[in-house]
């Protein structure tokens, strides 16, 4: 999560840097390898990588968001877990609940399982609650998003990969046939 | 201040940020990426000539493409065999116009030709392939994508640097209750290294279920008189009850192996365990039923549960058992398990399985529109589970490899996004009903249906409906009036029923207390109304045998006689001293000496009374006739209520019955393997007792008491054996 925040600051530094959005600044950065600076657009292609380079933050934070997405619904499907338990305990306890449905010492083992299964459910909440992004319930219940919204974000992200790499394709196509193939390694 | 940059360092750069967002170009051509359609990249082949060999099911032909570094530079067929006599030269000439405007448009995909559609697509598919083996990628087609169920969630990542350690055996199973014990045990006899995981502690360890176990033909319960069961019978009339929803296959493995199982459980038991197991039926009950041939309106039941201590204590006094249990024999059973090497970590919940994919060869086959069956090659993923993440007590993961991982993790009866979702008759009774979907909940018992999320995350399915739950009316949850008090006592089977009109509104004997609850559920909510008289012991031993029969309880003579002594005042409901409890509540149980009395003690205005006394009057009427001739309740059930003491009882519906144990989990195959959504198995991957569908239909009416433990422990034994390449039984 937080690389993933790291890498959307620089992205951000990378496509101001870049001047996509008409406001050329230099970033400052040439211990990292990467250019920086203004690049003058020379064909359809190389202004629309341009300008979904300039989209590319807008998508790290979609991609964040739908992490921390990811991330709260493990947290909150511990704790439904819990809940459930907590409510199976209330109602088996409750004077509604016909105990003499079943004989009273498997009642007990009934109630008695429950409570250690809640016991145990409780300290796995616990321990995957701390080790993720979240401090509370409430936190990662905001964090959750709707199934459409979801949806919906995942399609713009797709959709945005799929053009981005074939923009970029087409791009390193016109550069490498213009004898100028650039070393487009990620590790470069 | 901003400077210019290079081409070069640009593209640099866009590939260093696309990177970060998992992008990477794909393969270009320096010379065709202009010219490329939208919807596919551009072209970089091995050059070559390819051939691809096609089939249209009619005739066989080779497809040649000659391919340059960038471009489709010709195609051309050749038919090597056809049984088709009008293969004509018009398919010819249009198979040719094709391979034309294939290199014309530099892209498999051109317009299809009419009348030619089979080798058309054959063409198409040849070309395409021949690209393919010229090391072009198509981008995968667009998938018809299925949301995740709320009730599934996200699959669970767990860091790898968060699994603590790895333990290796032959065979993981998840789960240590009824299917998974028996499996362990099993595969452990066969000499397999077996991994247990259970979430319950050591000391604590509970078995769910009642423990009756029913089963066919053990000699356990033959050499306590239980006749021979015609097994082909037996599986018919399960398929019967069950609407042909469940697999006749897995029906079949229970009723051949679950005698053995029986004869297996009683030999690995402890003595005070053998002596305080129960057989069911043998005597004091049912006995008429028996006698009058066994079956009520076709249905049949038989003989052959046992009810057996799972858990030390598991029986009360007067419950007609033997001696309450003082030891466990599932504990007992995991000695065994033990002893012979298997591993058991407590605490332990299954979390999530791990896979593998590869793409495996398959005839993929289509009907083309000239009605003309197409096989042709193509492949499917496969998936295979390599093992599970579990995690313990503490919170921690642990990983556990094996070449088998069984789901026996139990039901999802406690899970109520599950039990909300999947089982909509409920749901739909809920909402018929008009009442709040949100308060429906599970009655607290069973499991949370994590063994059942797993296989789905793995790319299993769950059982298509009907989805079966057990549900009567064990756990009646009313704040205002008092339970049931004799729903253990098969007051549903053999009692008249009238609904608030009056009106008496079916055959209250079919298929034992579910089909009365199914009846009652689907009616205006409100008071429902149950008589009979003196004749109860004579109808409870007519009636059929199933799933909450009447069994033999001494106390029932005591019980209704303190109906007629308590009058008007109705069945005391509180407890002892006066003390509030779960019982208290709006007496609904009396009885009186004359009809005219116990309408009065029951609180029914004249009306009412004149209205139930008069379908008394015609129920009586068809009972001295012999036959039903409203609703068809067998003839040996159907007997006059006119000795006294007559008794009534009221039965308030406020809400459909909660269910207790889901009863349907993933689709598997006969050997209990998990199938993906190809129906293809998942590799080493099964699920037995209450994890796996296939089992149950549309409600729990069997053709004898306890199959869902008689079933977990028989198909998870087998599971064991053939699992450990041990033979059972056909």
């Amino acid at each position: 999560m937080r690389g993933g925040r790291l890498l959307c600051i620089l992205v951000r530094q990378w496509a101001a840097g870049l001047g996509f959005e008409g406001k050329g600044s230099a970033m400052g950065n040439e211990t990292s390898g990467q250019a920086t600076g203004t690049y003058q657009a020379e064909s359809a292609n190389e202004r629309h990588l341009q300008s979904l380079l300039a989209d590319m933050p807008r998508m790290q934070e979609i991609q964040a968001k739908l992490e921390r997405h990811r991330a709260a619904g493990q947290v909150l499907a511990k704790y439904s877990c819990v809940d459930d338990l907590e409510g199976d305990l209330e109602q088996l306890e409750s004077r509604a609940f016909d105990r003499d449905a079943i004989d009273p010492k498997l009642y007990e083992q009934l109630v008695n399982e429950k409570r250690l299964a809640l016991r145990g459910e409780k300290a796995r909440f616990e321990r995957d609650l701390e080790h993720s992004p979240f401090a509370s319930v409430p936190e990662a219940s905001r964090a959750r998003l709707s199934e459409a919204d979801a949806l919906a974000l995942e399609d713009e992200l797709n959709r945005f990969r799929e053009d981005y790499a074939y923009t970029l394709a087409r791009c390193e196509a016109d550069a490498a046939k213009a004898g100028e193939a650039p070393d487009v390694s990620p590790e470069a | 201040m901003s400077t210019s940059i290079t081409r070069s360092d640009f593209l640099k750069t866009a590939a260093l940020a696309g990177a970060a967002l998992g992008i990477t170009a794909t393969g270009v051509s320096t010379a065709q990426a202009e010219d490329a359609p939208a919807d596919l990249a551009p072209f970089a082949f091995t050059p070559g000539t390819y051939v691809s060999k096609q089939s249209t099911g009619f005739a066989e032909m080779d497809i040649t493409c000659e391919l340059s570094e960038d471009a489709i530079a010709s195609v051309t067929y050749t038919v090597t065999q056809t049984s088709r006599k009008d293969y004509s030269e018009n398919f010819r000439d249009g198979i040719d116009d094709l391979c034309n405007r294939i290199v014309e448009a530099n892209s498999p995909y051109v317009d299809a030709i009419s009348g030619a559609t089979l080798c058309t697509n054959v063409t198409i598919a040849g070309v395409k392939d021949c690209m393919e083996q010229a090391g072009y990628e198509f981008p995968a087609e667009a998938a018809y994508v299925v949301a995740t169920p709320e009730w599934l969630g996200d699959k669970p990542e767990i860091d790898e640097a968060d699994i603590v350690d790895t333990t290796e055996a032959d065979i993981v199973i998840v789960g240590g209750g009824n299917a998974g014990l028996a499996c362990a045990v099993t595969a452990a006899e066969g000499g397999k290294k077996v991994v247990v995981l259970e979430a319950q502690d050591e000391d604590n360890m509970f078995w769910y279920g009642l423990h009756q176990i029913g089963t066919v033909n053990s000699k356990y319960c033959m050499d306590a008189g239980c006749p021979e069961i015609n097994k082909s019978e037996f599986i018919a009339d399960w398929q019967r009850r069950s609407l042909g929803y469940t697999n006749p296959c897995l029906v079949k493995k229970f009723v051949d192996n679950s005698g053995e199982m029986v004869d297996w459980l009683m030999e690995n038991s402890p003595e005070s365990v053998v002596a305080s197991t129960k057989i069911e039926l043998v005597e004091g009950c049912a006995e008429e039923y028996f006698a009058n041939g066994g079956d009520i309106n076709g249905y049949k039941c038989w003989k052959g549960t046992i009810t057996y201590p799972m858990n030390a204590g598991s029986f009360g006094e007067g419950a007609g058992a033997g001696d309450v249990a003082q030891e466990s024999g599932g504990k007992a059973l995991i000695a065994k398990s033990e002893s012979l090497g298997a591993q058991w970590f407590w605490g332990y919940k299954g979390i999530v399985l791990e896979t593998t994919e590869e793409e495996v060869p398959c005839k993929i086959e289509q009907v083309g529109e000239d009605g003309v069956d197409v096989i042709s090659d193509g492949t499917e993923t496969h998936t295979r589970v390599t093992g599970v993440i579990a995690q313990d007590a503490d919170g921690n993961y642990h990983r556990f490899t094996g070449e088998s991982v069984v789901l026996s993790a139990g039901d999802y009866g406690a899970n109520n996004a599950m039990y909300k979702e999947l089982q909509q008759n409920q749901r739909e009774l809920f909402d018929a009903h008009g009442l709040d979907i949100s308060k429906m909940r599970t009655a607290g018992f069973g499991r949370d249906g994590s063994g059942i999320k797993m296989g789905m995350w793995a790319g299993g399915s769950m059982d298509p409906i009907q989805r079966t739950l057990i549900s009567p009316e064990v756990v009646y949850t009313s704040d205002k009036y008092s339970v049931n008090l004799l729903i253990r006592q098969g007051t549903y089977r053999f009692a008249l029923w009238l609904d608030t009109d009056m009106q008496r509104f079916c055959d209250e004997e079919f298929m034992g207390c579910f089909g009365i609850i199914e009846q009652m559920e689907r009616r205006k909510f409100g008071r429902f109304y149950a008589f009979f008289d003196s004749k109860y012991k004579t109808l409870l031993s007519r009636s059929a045998p199933e799933h909450f029969c009447a069994g033999r309880d001494d106390s029932l003579d005591e019980t209704l006689a303190h109906w007629v002594e308590r009058g008007a005042e109705g069945e005391e409901t509180a407890g002892g001293a006066g003390e509030t409890t779960w019982s208290t509540g709006t007496p609904c149980h009396f009885a009186a000496n004359t009809w005219e009395e116990l309408f009065e003690y029951m609180g029914l205005s004249d009306e009412e009374a004149a209205a139930a006394k008069a379908s008394i009057d015609r129920y009586n009427e068809m009972a001295a006739a012999g036959k039903d001739t409203d609703f068809g309740r067998d003839p040996r059930v159907l007997l006059p209520i006119d000795e006294p003491p007559f008794f009534g009882m009221i039965q308030v519906q406020e809400k459909p019955a909660l269910g207790t144990v889901s009863l349907n989990g993933l689709v598997i195959d006969a050997n209990q393997r998990v199938l993906d959504k190809n129906f293809n198995p998942i590799e080493g991957l099964y699920a037995s007792g209450n994890n796996s569908g296939g089992r149950f239909g549309t409600h729990y009416s069997t053709p004898i008491q306890g199959v869902s433990l008689g079933m977990a422990l028989t198909l998870g034994r087998v599971l064991g054996k053939e699992l450990s390449g041990q033979e059972i039984s056909k």
